[in-house]
C-alpha cells in the first residue's frame, strides 16, 4: 500500500504549519491522489496525539491514520523510506526524508532562512513565503506579531499541488537508499 | 443533560430494527426513549435524519468496519443534544483472546478492542467537548474464566457517549489563535506585511546543474593569480570533463597557458596591470567584455575575492554564476560564498571615555569636562578620589591613556589604577612628566572597565585635573588566506553542482 507520511510538528510552534491547513491538505490529497487505496499517516509523539485527532477526524480511518505515539523510531524511519511522499515543516523528519531521497515537501516558515536550513535532497520541494518580516529568528509562535503569516499564507492548495507533483515526478525507488545524483 | 421531550426524536424517521437485547449495564441510559439499533447491513444509516434518535445502540459493528472513525461520527450525528450512543464491541482479551491481528478465530476482523483502544477511537472521531463519556466498562457477566470455551458468558466492552451542547470557548490546543494582529486590515481581515516584493509562495526544489561549459574569470594581478593556483587546479579536478575557459589579464596569459589545465585561455584586461597607470572606464570594459564573450556557459565563476570584477558575471550568458560575496551585494549570483568583505578586517578602534561618566568623591570638583582636586583640601590616605566609567568592553587588547594634569603644589606623583569587573589590574604612578598608559586584555564579553585615581598613602596628594581618557582597542583580523577563500569557493561550487544541487524556483502563486 502506498503511503504519504505527514509530520505536522517541529520542536517550535514558530515553524509549524497550522493544523487546520493540514486538515484541508489531507482532504485535497484524498481527492487528488491517483491511488484510491493510498494511506495517509500522520506522525508525531504520543503527546501530540490529541492535537492530531483534530487533523484526521474528518476523514475515513481506513485512509487517514493518526500514528502519533504508535511508531517506534526504527519503524518511523522505515515508514519514511517507504513513503511515496513525506510532508513536513522545517523539522527533523523533513531532513531525514530528504536524506533518504524520498519525495519530500517541506513547508518552510519564515523564522529561519531556507537557504541555510532547508532539507537537502534532490527529491525535496521547499515551499516558503516571500514576506518582508522574514527571517525573524523568533523561537516561539506566540511571539510573532504578524500572526504567523509566513505559514498561514502558504495555502493547502499550493502544498497539495506540490505533493502531487512530487509524487508524479518521483524517481525514488520505495525503500531504497538515497540516489547518487552523479 | 436530558433530551428535550418535545424533540421529534421520539418518532424516528429512519429505519429501525427490532431492538437487540440490551446489555444490562446499558439499560439505565435508555430511560423512556425508544432505542434505535444500528443495522449491520447499513451501518452508516445514510437515510436517517441528523439528531433524530435519543438513544442509539451500535452492537458488534465497529470491529469489522473499514472506517470506524466515520461510523462513530455518523452515529453521533444522529443524536440530539442529550442523546446517547450505546456502543458494544467484542473484548479482545475475552472474545478473540488475541493481542494482534490477523485474528485466528475471526478471519476478516479489522481491529481488536481493549477499553483503551475504544476510547482512543472515540477521542479521535468526536470533537472534544461535544460529548461526555458516561460509561466505559468491561462486560463479563457469566464469563467463565476457568473454561477454554470462549463462548461462555458476556465478553464485550460497553461505552456510553452523551451528546452535549458545545461550549463557546475553545480548547487551548497550543496553537496560535489567528486573531487580528496589529497590522491586519480590519476590513479585509488580511495580513498586510511589510514586504520587499509582493507576498507570494515560493516553490523551490534542487536540481543538478550541467557544467559542460565552464568559464572562470581570474582577472586580477600576478600575485593574485599565483595565490589562485590551488583553486584553479581544484577546478580542473572538480570539472574534469568540462570544457573550461580561463579569462585572465594579458600579463598572466603565458603562465595560465603553461599550466596546461584549461581548454582555452583568453586575455581580458578588466583593469590595468598597474592600477596607477590609468583610470578604469568600467562601462567601456563591460561593453568590450560582452563582445569578447558572446558564448553560452553552464557555469561562470569569478575567482577573485575583491568585489570589483563580480559585475562581469552579470554580463555573461551563463546558467549559474558563482563568486565571493553576499546575495545582497550581488543578487545575480546563484552560488555565493557569503563573505562580507567589508567586515573581514576588524580595525583598530578608539573611544573617548568622558569625564561625565566618572564619579568624583569630595573634595574633588566636577564640571562637564573636568574633574579636579585641590591639594589644600586634605583627604584620607589611599582614598579613591575618582572612579568609573564602567564601560562594557568586548574581548580584545586595549590601552587606556588617561588625560591628567598634575600641578606643582605637591610631590607631583599620583597613584592610578585600572580594574576590569572590579578586579584590580595595573597600578601606576603618574608624574607631571610621565603620562601613564594602561595596557590590558579583556577576555570576556561585557567586562566592565574602570579607571581610578587614589590619594597617596606615603606623601601629600598633589592637585590634579582629569579630563577623561582615550581607550584604544588593537585591531584584529579574522581572515583566511586568499588561496583559501578561492579554494573554498570552488569546493562550495562543487558541493552545489554535484552533491547538494542548486535551489531553483519552479514558480509559485501569489
Amino acid at each position: 500500500m502506498n503511503t504519504i507520511v505527514i509530520a505536522p510538528y517541529s520542536n517550535s510552534s514558530i515553524r509549524d504549519w497550522p493544523a487546520a491547513h493540514f486538515t484541508t491538505l489531507i482532504g485535497l490529497l484524498l481527492d487528488g491522489w491517483n491511488d484510491p487505496d493510498g494511506l495517509i499517516r500522520v506522525t508525531g509523539t504520543a503527546g501530540q496525539r490529541l492535537r492530531t485527532n483534530a487533523i484526521v477526524r474528518p476523514y475515513p480511518s481506513g485512509r487517514v491514520q493518526n500514528d502519533c505515539g504508535r511508531l517506534e523510531w526504527v519503524d518511523l524511519v522505515q515508514e519514511l523510506r517507504n513513503a511515496v511522499c513525506v510532508i513536513g515543516n522545517n523539522s527533523g523528519i523533513a531532513h531525514l526524508a530528504g536524506s533518504f531521497g524520498v519525495p519530500t515537501v517541506c513547508i518552510f516558515g519564515g523564522s529561519h532562512q531556507r537557504r541555510e536550513w532547508r532539507p537537502l535532497g534532490f527529491q525535496v520541494t521547499v515551499l516558503s513565503r516571500e514576506i518582508g518580516c522574514s527571517p525573524c529568528h523568533l523561537d516561539h509562535g506566540a511571539r510573532c506579531p504578524n500572526g504567523l503569516a509566513c505559514l498561514w499564507d502558504i495555502s493547502p492548495e499550493e502544498v497539495a499541488h506540490a505533493v502531487l507533483k512530487a509524487i508524479a515526478g518521483s524517481t525514488h525507488t520505495i525503500g531504497a537508499a538515497a540516489p547518487d545524483p552523479a | 443533560m436530558k433530551p428535550n421531550s418535545t424533540d421529534p426524536v421520539a418518532k424516528p424517521t429512519g429505519a429501525s430494527l427490532p431492538g437487540l437485547p440490551l446489555p444490562l449495564p446499558l439499560q439505565p441510559f435508555v430511560g423512556e426513549y425508544r432505542v434505535f439499533t444500528v443495522p449491520p447491513e447499513a451501518p452508516f444509516c445514510d437515510d436517517v435524519a441528523f439528531g433524530s434518535h435519543c438513544v442509539i445502540h451500535a452492537a458488534n459493528i465497529l470491529q469489522d468496519a473499514g472506517d470506524s472513525r466515520g461510523l462513530l461520527r455518523a452515529w453521533f450525528a444522529l443524536l440530539p443534544v442529550g442523546g446517547r450512543l450505546l456502543i458494544e464491541v467484542p473484548h479482545t482479551f475475552l472474545c478473540e483472546r488475541e493481542l494482534a491481528l490477523p485474528s485466528r478465530t475471526h478471519p476478516g476482523r479489522r481491529r481488536l478492542y481493549s477499553p483503551a483502544m475504544l476510547l482512543d477511537e472515540l477521542e479521535e472521531a468526536l470533537v472534544p467537548n461535544t460529548y461526555r463519556l458516561r460509561m466505559l466498562c468491561d462486560h463479563d457477566d457469566d464469563y467463565d474464566y476457568a473454561s477454554s470455551d470462549k463462548r461462555s458468558g458476556q465478553q464485550s466492552i460497553l461505552a456510553v457517549i452523551e451528546r452535549i451542547e458545545r461550549p463557546e470557548w475553545e480548547l487551548d490546543t497550543g496553537e496560535l489563535s489567528r486573531g487580528v494582529p496589529a497590522n491586519v486590515s480590519s476590513e479585509s481581515g488580511r495580513f498586510e506585511p511589510v514586504s520587499f516584493e509582493p507576498p507570494r509562495t515560493r516553490h523551490e526544489h534542487v536540481a543538478l546543474a550541467p557544467r559542460h561549459r565552464v568559464i572562470i574569470l581570474k582577472l586580477d594581478h600576478l600575485g593574485d593569480f599565483i595565490m589562485g593556483l590551488p583553486a584553479l587546479e581544484k577546478a580542473r579536478t572538480v570539472f574534469a570533463d568540462a570544457e573550461i575557459t580561463l579569462v585572465v589579464g594579458n600579463w598572466n596569459v603565458a603562465m595560465a597557458r603553461d599550466l596546461g589545465l584549461f581548454d582555452h585561455v583568453i586575455a581580458f584586461d578588466a583593469f590595468p596591470r598597474n592600477s596607477s597607470e590609468e583610470k578604469v572606464d568600467l562601462a567601456a570594459r563591460i561593453a568590450n567584455f560582452e563582445t569578447t564573450f558572446p558564448g553560452i556557459y553552464d557555469l561562470a565563476i569569478d575567482l577573485r575575492t575583491d568585489p570589483d570584477t563580480r559585475v562581469f558575471l552579470n554580463h555573461l550568458r551563463a546558467g549559474l554564476r558563482a563568486g565571493i560575496g553576499t546575495r545582497a551585494q550581488f543578487p545575480f549570483l546563484d552560488i555565493f560564498l557569503p563573505i562580507d568583505l567589508s567586515r573581514m578586517f576588524e580595525g583598530a578602534a578608539e573611544k573617548k571615555l568622558e569625564v561625565h561618566d566618572h564619579i568624583a568623591l569630595a573634595p574633588c570638583r566636577k564640571t562637564h569636562h573636568r574633574l579636579s582636586y585641590d591639594a589644600r583640601k586634605p583627604v584620607p590616605a589611599g582614598q579613591c578620589l575618582v572612579y568609573g566609567p564602567y564601560a562594557q568592553l568586548t574581548p580584545g587588547d586595549y590601552v587606556f591613556i588617561p588625560d591628567i594634569e598634575i600641578d606643582d603644589d605637591g610631590d607631583r606623583v599620583l597613584c592610578l589604577d585600572i580594574a576590569c569587573d572590579e578586579i584590580s589590574g595595573l597600578r601606576l604612578l603618574a608624574t607631571q612628566d610621565q603620562k601613564p598608559q594602561f595596557p590590558f586584555c579583556v577576555e570576556h564579553p561585557g567586562a566592565r572597565f574602570e579607571f581610578r585615581i587614589h590619594a597617596m598613602t606615603d606623601r601629600r596628594t598633589p592637585s590634579f585635573s582629569y579630563f577623561g581618557g582615550r581607550l584604544l582597542r588593537r585591531g584584529a583580523s579574522s581572515v583566511l588566506h586568499q588561496s583559501e577563500y578561492l579554494a573554498l569557493l570552488i569546493d562550495l561550487i562543487s558541493m552545489r553542482v554535484d552533491q547538494f544541487g542548486v535551489l531553483t524556483e519552479m514558480g509559485g502563486s501569489s
